[in-house]
């Protein structure tokens, strides 16, 4: 059927549905107006919840942080063992004085604690003691020395075994990170929200910076680092600093090398790294997890991790979703110290000066007659030598007479003097096998590093004969004293002081271990043999007996000289007991009797 | 004809109204969250400021050089004509024991689009950090 649409106001049904949706379009725009506003306020909040779930996992993060810087502080201190001396045996007990906060004071401690700041000491320390007994091996003169250093490492070992307890005892770290975690923040999630540890007894260890430098320095130069004379560490257990281009401080420094097995006296011994002047500080978690020794084992049976981890969690107290996260830190002293035995002494045994007689009786000289002693505080003495039968050529008796001038050599002489008289460089003695003997053991006894800024310097032949030259030594001498030490009352500087005096500047020499009474494990050998120069004394009166069989001979030549004479004799000491060796001095003179007589 | 005029201007009229009323909606509401979307990367300014101040001074020996980096650290963060003053208002270094250093720092915001009243806005943010360095 068709319809007719005539009016022009009846509208064909198209035209109506045109309108129809104009109207809808119109209640459609004011619909979608709403709509776009509620979309927009979704959106809005909807961002706003997740900017302040980001900055709530922000605020986790930063409070995780924290905790966890505070472990790496923390950790380095106050995860120890507490070490009772009188519990203690030898072994462990020879490391009080790199255990010991301040091992220089009048009245030591009952108790010590090893921890991360000082394992690397102790560990240097029998470092130090094996390389002093492998030299004096070399050399054939070690005596115990070997053995006491075993014994140092396995001392180091157990204190090390002990610390790496506590080192990972996560009950621990759980209280110094809620120290500092909960102080922090976290009010993005909630006014309320605070920080909890998370998963605390999974909380990780890691040896990181493998290879890297310890907190223990070698001073001189490489590869002697003034150690015992002619001996060269091995190029695996030093480095230079891993700082080295970051920090103008650390350049042309080295150290020992962390994580790297280091074997001395058939033994070996082991460092934790903790780069120059570096601070604890956060490191990247992948890394963290590619050096922990369950990923990449070391050879060190019980190692001391230097890296910590800790996670933690954001709680409501009304429930609801929480953020966590993880952190990772590496720890650091932020200290470094010298590769040193800071208890222990260097012993100088001056014997008393002594004429020696010595007559030629044919082609060689030989020395007859009883040597006689002679003062240190007289330069004229006079000394009456021996008859020498058959002491002469063609002389039935060699009579030395009256000597005089005697006891020039030793009057007046501090002890630097004695040992290096500067006379005896004119002709062309060389001192340096004692010098270089006593600056490699004076440097032993110093563990002072200094500062970043202001560092150390390595203690030299200046320092040594700075040292002796004390006038006081002169008086001490005249007093007939005969032993001498050299020791650091400060940990800085050396002295030299007769016993007496060494006792009170230094009481550690008699607390510990009575250490002063202690001697060198090793043999003597003489490392000035007969250093000399023309002397001064002269007898006034030789003369000589001739010969009557088979024919009579007559006096030709009876004249007499001098030589002042020195031998020094090194006795090498490891320093386990406290001993790094003894230098015995001779000093004397020889009267050289010359009688000839001629057949007549 | 007048009444067909009348109808087309009075559609023209409705439409200009919806458009004022859905803009009276949408526009303080989008407005409204511009400052919000600001107020709050603010206050993550402030507190990421505070905790770079912190961390510097954990790693100062003493409380004068520790004041000097953490303004340092807060001089990098720039101001501009929304963030017009950040500052720290307190640091409490323990020199004495070096456990902890904790750091207050102030951040005033100016809003882009200003509240009746509240044309300015104030973060404070604290940070606690271990200190990291011997005496």
């Amino acid at each position: 059927m068709t319809q007719l649409y005539t009016d022009k106001n009846i509208k064909p049904p198209a035209l109506n549905q045109l309108a129809r949706r104009s109207q809808r379009n119109r209640s459609g725009a004011i619909a979608f107006g709403v709509v776009l506003a509620l979309v927009l306020v979704l959106l809005g909040v909807g961002f706003m919840v997740m900017v302040l779930y980001m900055g709530g996992q922000n605020e986790t993060k930063n409070a995780v942080d924290a905790g966890a810087l505070n472990i790496g502080k923390q950790i380095v201190d106050n995860a120890n063992s507490k070490l009772g001396l009188g519990f203690l045996d030898d072994k462990e007990r020879i490391f009080y004085d790199v255990l010991a906060d301040d091992p220089y004071k009048l009245i030591p401690d009952l108790k010590v604690k090893s921890s991360l700041r000082n394992i690397n000491r102790v560990w240097g320390k029998a470092l130090l003691i094996g390389i002093n007994a492998d030299a004096a091996d070399k050399d054939g003169h070690a005596g115990s020395a070997i053995d006491n250093a075993r014994n140092a490492i396995e001392g180091a070992e157990s204190l090390s075994d002990d610390l790496q307890k506590e080192v990972l005892d996560t009950s621990k770290w759980q209280g110094w990170f809620n120290d500092i975690a909960k102080q922090n923040s976290v009010r993005m999630l909630g006014k309320d929200a605070s920080i909890v540890p998370l998963n605390a007894n999974q909380w990780q260890n890691s040896c990181m910076m493998r290879g890297a430098e310890s907190n223990i320095q070698l001073f001189g130069d490489a590869p002697n680092f003034n150690l015992p004379p002619g001996y060269e560490l091995s190029k695996d257990a030093y480095t230079s600093s891993t700082r080295e281009s970051k920090d103008s401080n650390a350049q042309g420094k080295y150290f020992l090398t962390g994580y790297t097995p280091i074997t001395v006296a058939g033994k070996t011994i082991w460092q934790i790294p903790f780069p120059y002047d570096e601070k604890t500080h956060l490191v990247s978690g992948p890394q963290f997890m590619k050096e922990k020794p369950d990923s990449e084992p070391l050879s060190w049976a019980k190692p001391i991790p230097n890296a910590f981890s800790a996670e933690g969690q954001t709680t409501k107290p009304g429930g609801g979703p929480g953020e966590h996260a993880m952190s990772f830190v590496i720890a650091n002293p932020h200290q470094a110290f010298r590769l040193a035995i800071p208890h222990s002494f260097l012993k100088i045994h001056v014997e008393k000066p002594k004429t020696h007689w010595k007559f030629l009786p044919y082609v060689d000289w030989v020395e007859f007659g009883d040597e006689q002693e002679y003062d240190f505080d007289n330069p004229n003495q006079t000394q009456t030598g021996p008859v020498m039968p058959a002491g002469g050529v063609g002389c039935t008796t060699s009579n030395a007479g009256t000597v005089n001038n005697i006891g020039l050599d030793v009057a007046y002489r501090p002890l630097d003097w004695l040992l290096f008289p500067p006379e005896f460089k004119l002709t062309g003695t060389d001192f340096s096998p004692l010098e270089d003997i006593m600056v490699n053991r004076i440097n032993e006894m110093i563990p002072d590093a200094g500062t970043p800024t202001a560092p150390a310097k390595p203690l030299t032949a200046d320092d040594l004969h700075k040292c002796l030259i004390n006038p006081l030594t002169i008086a001490y001498l005249k007093k007939g004293i005969q032993d001498y030490y050299i020791f650091s009352k400060d940990g800085k500087t050396i002295t030299c002081q007769p016993e007496e005096i060494a006792e009170v500047m230094a009481p550690w020499l008699r607390t510990d271990m009575n250490m002063i009474a202690n001697d060198p494990e090793g043999t003597e050998k003489k490392v000035i043999d007969d250093a000399n120069m023309p002397g001064l004394a002269m007898g006034d009166d030789v003369s000589s007996v001739p010969l009557e069989i088979p024919i009579p001979f007559s006096n030709f030549l009876d004249i007499d000289w001098s030589t002042y004479d020195e031998n020094a004799y090194w006795t090498p000491g490891s320093g386990y007991n406290g001993c790094l060796g003894t230098v015995r001095l001779e000093r004397y003179t020889e009267i050289h009797t010359l009688s000839i007589c001629v057949p007549l | 004809m007048r009444r067909s005029a009348s109808n087309k201007r009075s559609k023209k009229g409705v439409g200009l109204i919806e458009a004022i009323v859905m803009a009276i909606v949408l526009i303080p509401v989008t407005l409204f969250f511009l400052d919000m979307i600001v107020l709050v990367l603010a206050n993550w300014t402030n507190d990421s400021a505070c905790k770079n101040a912190a961390r510097v001074a954990a790693n100062q020996a003493i409380f004068d050089d520790a004041k000097s980096a953490s303004e340092k650290a807060i001089d990098a963060y720039r101001k501009n004509s929304i963030v017009k003053e950040l500052r720290i208002l307190t640091i409490d270094y323990d020199e004495k024991g070096h456990t902890t250093v904790a750091v207050q720092t102030e951040l005033i915001v100016h809003l882009p689009i200003p509240f009746p009243g509240y044309s300015d806005i104030k973060f404070v943010a604290r940070d606690v950090e271990p200190i990291l360095v011997n005496h």
